[in-house]
């Protein structure tokens, strides 16, 4: 993959961080499981650039992070959307929607 | 641990250690729940173990980055809260402040008096104590030049010293360049005594001044009967009933150096020097079996009075040059 498809894959994966994150607070591996289970198991993040988009989603104040347990009984870094992260979540969709959209009609028109 | 959990309990941002720490079972929490999953989905361990790893990628530069990321926003939380915290002192000042008009005024009246007070006193004491003496160059060559005594009951130093022993530390010391004196006999009126003494010894007893050049930097000109332009530097009283002072003084070179240390910088310079022994009229010669010494101290202490020195040498001694 060139670096273009990279970028494009990055900013991708920031959205489906913050849907996942939208229900309530998981840690990275239940991410990781719900993005791949939701995306009809098309989809499988790579587990490290996950986290490096979490952490970095944290750093710009999208997300934020609390240790707890996890229901296998082990120290758990749980995430959670903040109202900025929450707001971006919105907007991302809405143009994520849009750019589909737009491919979409542009792919399904007849030559 | 403890510092850990106090950090926690303050909300203070997690140190750059404890960042690291993170990261690490936070992979590691990662690995092992999926190595779990895998081997409930019937994989041995090792192969389970095996995939957890391959799945996730490099775990070591994972964490790497993951340490960096967080260091990145500890340190910027760390100024934030420093931010916050001066911000939340302002403002709690100036609504004292406001509060309290009286109050206010004394702290700007304390404040105002404490660095008016403080700015010139730290400029007297630089100019006293910590910068050289001006128009002086190298001053931590210049020197005061003292002659040791020695018999069998005193010994000591000489503050000053008779004019022929100025002419043997001038001409013999090897380690003083240019030694100079000069007088002024009319700030001292010899008592009978002194006048006695001095007649004794063919010369007068002087009160003594340490000089250096003339204000703007004009140089000292030693003339035959006086020094011209010579600025006091420090004086040199007169021992009563003790050897008799001529007069010593030091400056640099180019104001006809009175003594001048040569050489490598020594705190104490002891020298054997040729200076006619000398005794007092009523001390026998075999009383005063000490050898004279020279020792010479640092002279770094600014002293300025600006006030010009009439010299006088005696005509019996050839002049200072």
């Amino acid at each position: 993959m060139g670096d273009r498809d990279m970028q494009l894959l990055q900013g991708t994966l920031d959205v489906l961080v913050l849907k996942a994150l939208s229900p309530g607070a998981r840690h990275g591996y239940a991410v990781a499981r719900w993005i791949h289970e939701r995306s009809g198991e098309e989809l499988t993040v790579e587990d490290r650039a996950l986290y490096v988009a979490l952490h970095r989603l944290e750093d710009r104040g999208l997300v934020e992070s609390e240790w707890g347990i996890s229901e296998n009984n082990r120290r758990a870094k749980y995430y959670q959307l903040t109202a900025a992260g929450r707001k971006q979540l919105g907007e991302r969709s809405a143009l994520w929607e849009r750019y589909s959209r737009a491919v979409s009609r542009v792919l399904g028109q007849r030559a | 641990m403890a510092i850990e959990g106090i950090r926690r309990l303050l909300r203070l941002p997690p140190s750059e250690t404890q960042a690291r720490r993170d990261a690490a079972d936070e992979v590691a929490f990662h690995v092992e729940t999926r190595v779990e999953t895998l081997m409930a989905d019937g994989l041995d361990e090792a192969e389970a173990r095996r995939r957890a790893l391959a799945e996730f990628g490099d775990v070591s530069e994972a964490r790497e980055e993951l340490t960096v990321i967080a260091r990145r926003r500890a340190r910027r939380e760390r100024r934030s809260a420093m931010y916050e915290r001066a911000w939340t002192d302002l403002r709690q000042a100036w609504r004292s402040l406001r509060r309290d008009p009286l109050f206010t005024l004394g702290v700007l009246v304390t404040l105002s008096l404490g660095m008016g007070v403080n700015v010139p006193m730290f400029g007297v004491t630089d100019r006293l104590l910590l910068q050289p003496p001006p128009h002086v160059e190298e001053p931590d060559r210049v020197v005061r030049v003292y002659f040791g005594y020695q018999d069998a009951y005193v010994t000591g130093l000489i503050v000053g010293f008779p004019y022929v022993d100025y002419v043997a530390v001038r001409d013999g010391a090897p380690a003083l360049t240019n030694a100079a004196a000069y007088c002024q006999p009319a700030e001292h009126r010899p008592n009978a005594q002194e006048v006695r003494q001095s007649r004794a010894h063919a010369h007068r007893p002087q009160r003594c001044r340490l000089a250096t050049s003339g204000q703007h930097g004009t140089p000292i000109r030693v003339r035959r009967d006086r020094l011209e332009n010579a600025c006091v530097l420090q004086r040199c009283h007169l021992i009563r009933g003790g050897w008799h002072v001529a007069a010593t003084a030091c400056t640099p070179d180019r104001y006809h150096a009175l003594a001048v240390r040569e050489g490598e910088r020594r705190e104490h310079h002891r020298l054997e020097c040729a200076v006619y022994r000398r005794r007092r009229p009523d001390t026998q010669r075999e009383r005063c079996g000490g050898k004279q010494e020279e020792s010479a101290m640092p002279y770094a202490r600014p002293y300025r009075h600006p006030q010009l020195v009439q010299h006088q040498v005696p005509h019996a001694h050839p002049p200072a040059t």
